[in-house]
């Protein structure tokens, strides 16, 4: 991951204006938190945790790792289709114990 | 290279580890090098793709990255003539204590979620009425919550003992996520004023999310990369 993304966590209550960039980098949009959104270095949306079906917030489920894998698919510049595999595995392998 | 053995035979003795990573080109290189330079510390060689020169934003050979104690990065893209220095510095800190057993969890849970420690030394009795102060105020309740991970004990018991805590009437430490003590307040006649002002002045500095959010656009901006934002909340 760290080959092509600068990742950062943002408390949007305990974080001075986090709700403010919360609201700027979601705006509308609903479907509860944790959110993700994948933004290229002007600050301009690629991809977001909502998918079809809704935000995916932590990715648990299947349909959850997919969409998440989607992301780095859709947003990847180095990363190579074996690398995002290798990404989608490890969080697979990771998810799975939470599931009921 | 006789720099860095003579810096690691001057500083070994003080704690000063070394690690060489090489590049991936030239890695095979890298075995039969290490053999005649009588070069005695672990060197890696860095994966295809340079994960390694990518998350440290490597831009130049040699280059130094120096960490601390506790495992925090403290200098990176260090120059050659600041090297000694730097770890003249970072030797000459404190050593951390051993993190007492009893707060193992709950420091792995804190450094996890950027939050404080809060010890409740004291009884049952004494921790239902710290509990009980707290619920009288929502805010603080989940200002409490939101930035410390609470850890019961018995007063005299062995974490008390590991922390130095002397003191024979109940009583609150906050501590860094790391174990170290930032201070200290008895618990008996508590008010929710004070326990506020406590609060606030022990918890993490809250971060700025417009700042925070232009630093990882200026690194991506630099290093060519995306940028993930994760938006969260403490619960």
């Amino acid at each position: 991951m760290d080959r092509d993304y600068v990742t950062v966590k943002i408390d949007v209550e305990r974080d001075a204006n986090g709700e403010a960039v919360a609201k700027r980098l979601r705006g509308e949009r609903r479907g509860g938190i944790p959110w993700m959104v994948i933004l290229d270095a002007e600050g301009k949306e690629l991809v977001s945790s909502d998918a079809p079906t809704g935000n995916i917030g932590c990715p648990v489920q299947p349909e959850e790792v997919a969409w998440f894998t989607e992301m780095i698919r859709r947003s990847a510049i180095r990363l190579e289709a074996a690398d995002v595999a290798a990404i989608e595995a490890e969080l697979e392998a990771y998810a799975v114990s939470f599931r009921r | 290279m006789p720099g860095l053995k003579d810096l690691a035979a001057r500083y070994g003795d003080q704690g000063l580890v070394l690690i060489g990573v090489h590049s991936a080109n030239g890695g095979e290189k890298m075995a039969s090098f290490v053999k005649e330079q009588g070069i005695d510390y672990p060197v890696a060689i860095d994966r295809a793709g340079k994960p390694t020169v990518s998350a440290f934003a490597v831009d130049s050979f040699p280059d130094y990255y120096i960490v601390d104690r506790a495992g925090n990065v403290r200098v990176a893209d260090l120059p050659n003539r600041a090297l000694e220095a730097t770890v003249q510095a970072l030797l000459a800190e404190p050593v951390p204590a051993a993190l007492p057993a009893e707060l193992a969890e709950a420091s792995e849970r804190a450094t996890r979620k950027d939050k404080r420690l809060l010890v409740l030394l004291g009884t049952d009795d004494d921790r239902a009425a710290f509990n009980k102060l707290s619920r009288l105020d929502r805010a603080l309740r989940r200002e409490l919550s939101n930035e410390y991970e609470t850890v019961p004990a018995p007063l005299g018991g062995s974490l008390a003992v590991a922390l130095g805590v002397t003191a024979t009437e109940p009583t609150a430490i906050a501590l860094d996520a790391g174990g170290v003590p930032l201070g200290s307040i008895a618990m008996g006649g508590l008010d929710r004023e004070r326990l506020w002002a406590f609060a606030r002045e022990h918890k993490v500095a809250p971060g700025d999310a417009e700042t925070i959010l232009a630093g990882a656009l200026a690194q991506a901006t630099k290093e060519k990369k995306r940028v993930l934002v994760h938006l969260g909340a403490p619960w």
